[in-house]
């Protein structure tokens, strides 16, 4: 069987999972070159951009006092097109159900968490990673600090680690 | 109608409205050049045989929206990527030099759900590829992610 050229190796993997492509670093020196490459991050992006949405899920068991909080992954495309969904529960960092979680925003894949309204995380589910933002940033402040995050995103961190 | 002659010199006839979904080959029809048979000395018969049962399945894809003929066409494409993995590369190989984007689009994905579940052995078993990582290599992408490499689906098979 001929070598596919790596122009085409690249449309295929471009539509695996971040689980599947952080395996596949494994197969040979030119697969971890190519995967590990900003240009792969950025196709990779684009083809699968849009395709997952998290959604807070808020249940109210018995009472006012046991309210329990929920992070749900749906798929967009059965979202749209299937009459019964499946979602996920997710683990973000510090998984409590008990205390209060919400998402702040996201960009590229990477969701910002407030979680008890003052611990605010930044977190790549696909990847697994999160980071602490500094403490002490006043919510009216947080939606500049977003667009901060998205902006060394773009610049800086095209690359699957 | 137009001819398309593959590299093994055999000659098909293609609806226009058919072959028109190549933008290679639309390209050469608006310049006029293809006023004969159209060589493709990259893609032997079998191939060929293969892209045009797609092209004239996909004749009208605008007017299957309008009809509800939407779900045949989808049973289609099913259908059509259940083929060997050589096969497959060489449809792949073919839709990128003809340029059929939808085509492209179907195989790929296709190449792509075969292998998202597979070991990295398997993955090289199936494509042919000879690990040129050292075991240390190996040994630092694992611990990198470990949980990528674990978890009930992961399919050490190969087909």
């Amino acid at each position: 069987m001929p070598a596919l050229p790596t122009e085409l190796v690249t449309e295929i993997l471009a539509r695996l999972t971040v689980k599947s492509l952080l395996k596949f670093k494994c197969v040979s020196k030119s697969w971890r070159a190519l995967i590990s490459s900003p240009e792969f991050v950025k196709t990779h992006l684009i083809v699968c951009a849009h395709q997952r949405v998290v959604l807070t899920e808020v249940r109210d068991l018995y009472s006012f006092h046991d309210v329990q909080y929920i992070l749900k992954d749906y798929s967009l495309n059965t979202l749209r097109n299937d009459p019964v969904t499946e979602a996920l529960d997710l683990y973000y960092p510090m998984y409590n159900p008990q205390q209060k979680v919400c998402v702040v925003g996201s960009i590229n894949g990477l969701i910002c968490l407030a979680i008890k309204d003052k611990d605010f995380v930044l977190w790549n589910p696909s990847m697994r990673l999160f980071r602490h933002l500094p403490l002490g940033v006043p919510c009216n402040l947080l939606s500049k600090f977003i667009s901060s995050v998205s902006w060394s995103y773009k610049e800086e961190s095209h690359v699957h680690h | 109608m137009v001819k398309l002659k593959s590299n093994d010199d055999k000659e098909f006839e293609v609806e226009e409205a058919a072959v028109i979904q190549s933008e290679m080959i639309k390209n050469m029809i608006e310049d006029g050049c293809a006023t004969s048979v159209i060589p493709l000395p990259n893609i032997d018969s079998k191939t060929l045989i293969k892209v045009i049962e797609y092209l004239n399945k996909h004749i009208n894809m605008g007017k299957a929206a309008e009809t509800g003929e939407e779900d045949d066409l989808k049973e289609f494409d099913e259908q059509f990527v259940n083929m060997g993995w050589e096969e497959l590369f060489d449809v792949i190989m073919a839709a990128n030099y003809l340029n059929i984007h939808e085509l492209m689009e179907l195989c790929c994905q296709s190449a792509a759900d075969r292998l998202k579940n597979k070991s990295v052995r398997a993955v090289r078993e199936m494509l042919k590829i000879t690990n040129d990582l050292t075991e240390e290599e190996e040994q630092e992408i694992i611990n990198d992610a470990p949980w990528a490499f674990e978890g009930p689906e992961i399919d050490d098979t190969v087909n």
